[in-house]
């Protein structure tokens, strides 16, 4: 018995200098900054495995515990994960409450001494509309945001109650009433004879950095990678608006079937293509300037 | 790249070392090695996609001589919307986007959208329509008082570019916020997505509403980018929008398969 948890050991160790061989390797090229991830399939795998209805979430989460620490012994900073969309409400009342739980009881779990949270000082970000959360998941999410508020070193974003449209709904009125305020504040101070004068209707059009600065996602860069597991080549409505000059990979794994060669794929092909991406975020920017908005 | 391997550090190596520099060369040696790892890697990388090109050449050649069966007859029933990413380098050549509007009509298309970045589709609008049984895609209002008939003979034809992306969305907020703040009583409710869809509509950007939406995107290019904030704005029932790329200059093969 000993012997075998030697062996265990030894096996696994060797893997964990493999695997840390490799990124050396890797890290020759460019690393990329922020990678996201759609988590497709684990109903598919529970069906695929005969396992009961909503267990294919359970089994999903080791994939993703392994993902992050992949990506994070990478050099990535920024990793974001779309656990769970406003579309998913319309979903069976069972297999929502299910899941709700099940990340209520993940999140808890974050804040363990021993999670990856603390193991690597990661930053959790919960993104999306948490009003539409019930009351014991949204705790747990404040509750988290606040403790990892400390950390530095990676970010962490969980994309919950979200869609990119309801991103930018949120991104317009939040700016359309931060210029209202601003508005009402200089007819307070006198600005322009208790009417709003032309200038400053000017003044307080809403741009395009106003808008950004309003979305959920406004806390990290855009994402370098998306990858969507399953094979399904869709963005679901999911960072629409951050997705202009990012790679899409798709490869067929099922989420809980995802591994470290899929990942490994998605950088040497973010490798490949890095000075096109680059020459085409560099375009972006450029017009962004000139346009000024 | 960071590999910190130089012409000076050859020599050194070469030279033989000894102490502090022994240690120093120990280490570019290494460097040396992962670099050459790293070619191979993605030397691996390449010729995978090599093969892959390879089988998609095979393929094409076997669905042009209609030995696949599968391919003989495609549901384009089933796509109510394609929607084409056209690199703005190659939109100018008119002539082969119009022969793809020809071979998506033989293949029962019925609505494209066609995007470009910096708007080269659009100019060359009048040119794309006027040639054939196109119809420039008209507002939602309009598209009701058009001839049924003649619509079903035509394939609609809708151009977008990045304007109509992220700078018609600060647009539309502009709009709202004149409508719903400075027009007169700041209204206590919450904008919601109907509010965006009606103000993009105002500026001149329709959604186009089906049923039971599906839209279609292939990217002519070997990378599957999404463009830049197309179609950030999709129908009120919320598409599945599928995505797929195919090689560049398109060829009639290579876009059965992908709509299959």
């Amino acid at each position: 018995m000993d012997l075998e948890m030697g062996e265990d050991r030894f096996f696994g160790s060797s893997l964990t200098i493999l695997r840390r061989f490799l990124f050396r390797i890797l890290a020759v090229g460019p690393i990329p900054n922020h990678i996201t991830f759609i988590m497709d399939g684990n109903r598919r795998y529970a069906k695929k495995q005969n396992l009961e209805q909503g267990a294919g979430h359970k089994a999903g989460f080791p994939a993703l515990m392994s993902m992050l620490k992949y990506c994070y012994e990478l050099g990535v900073k920024f990793i974001t994960v779309y656990a769970f969309s406003i579309d998913n409400f319309k979903r069976r009342p069972e297999e929502v409450q299910y899941v709700m739980d099940l990340m209520q009881e993940k999140i808890e779990g974050l804040l363990k001494e021993e999670s990856i949270v603390n193991q690597y000082g990661v930053r959790v970000y919960f993104v999306g509309n948490l009003k539409l959360l019930n009351e014991p998941v949204r705790v747990a999410a404040e509750k988290a945001m606040l403790a990892t508020a400390n950390n530095t070193s990676t970010l962490l974003l969980i994309c919950v109650a979200y869609t990119s449209s309801d991103e930018i709904v949120h991104s317009i009125q939040n700016s359309c009433q931060e210029k209202w305020d601003e508005m009402q504040a200089s007819k307070v101070n006198g600005a322009c004879n208790g009417e709003i004068c032309k200038q400053e209707k000017e003044r307080c059009a809403i741009k395009l950095v106003d808008l950004e600065k309003h979305m959920y996602m406004g806390v990290a860069p855009d994402p370098d990678i998306l990858i969507r597991s399953s094979g399904e080549m869709r963005l679901s409505n999911f960072l629409l608006w951050q997705s202009a000059n990012c790679l899409l990979y798709s490869p067929s794994a099922l989420w809980p079937e995802i591994g470290l060669r899929h990942l490994v794929w998605a950088v040497l092909n973010f490798q490949r293509n890095h000075s096109y991406l680059e020459k085409k975020k560099k375009h972006s920017y450029l017009e962004k300037k000139k346009k000024q908005l | 790249f960071n590999n910190g391997f130089g012409r000076g550090d050859t020599e050194r190596l070469s030279l033989g070392c000894s102490g502090e520099n022994c240690v120093i060369s120990l280490g570019q040696s290494c460097n040396l090695g992962l670099f050459l790892l790293w070619h191979i890697l993605h030397f691996i990388g390449t010729f995978w996609y090599l093969a892959l090109r390879i089988a998609n050449a095979l393929e094409s050649c076997l669905i042009s001589s209609g030995l696949l069966k599968k391919y003989k007859v495609l549901c384009s029933g089933k796509i109510q919307c394609l929607a084409i990413v056209v690199d703005s380098k190659d939109a100018d050549q008119t002539s082969k986007v119009i022969e793809l509007l020809q071979w998506l009509g033989a293949l029962g298309v019925k609505y494209v959208c066609l995007y470009d970045t910096e708007g080269v589709l659009k100019k060359s609008k009048e040119a794309i329509t006027g040639s054939g049984r196109f119809s420039h895609a008209k507002s939602s209002e309009e598209a009701t008082k058009t001839d049924p008939l003649l619509e079903q003979e035509l394939i609609t034809v809708e151009f977008a570019s990045c304007s109509d992306g992220k700078a018609a969305a600060v647009k539309a907020a502009n709009l709202l916020f004149m409508k719903y703040y400075l027009g007169g009583e700041q209204e206590e409710s919450i904008l919601s997505e109907s509010h965006v869809a009606e103000a993009l509509e105002a500026i001149g950007l329709f959604a186009i509403f089906f049923p039971s939406s599906s839209v279609s995107v292939i990217g002519l290019n070997n990378l599957i980018l999404m463009p830049r904030a197309f179609r950030l704005w999709g129908p009120s029932s919320r598409p599945s929008i599928s995505l797929w790329a195919c090689k560049m200059p398109p060829r009639l093969p290579s876009m059965k398969n992908s709509l299959h």
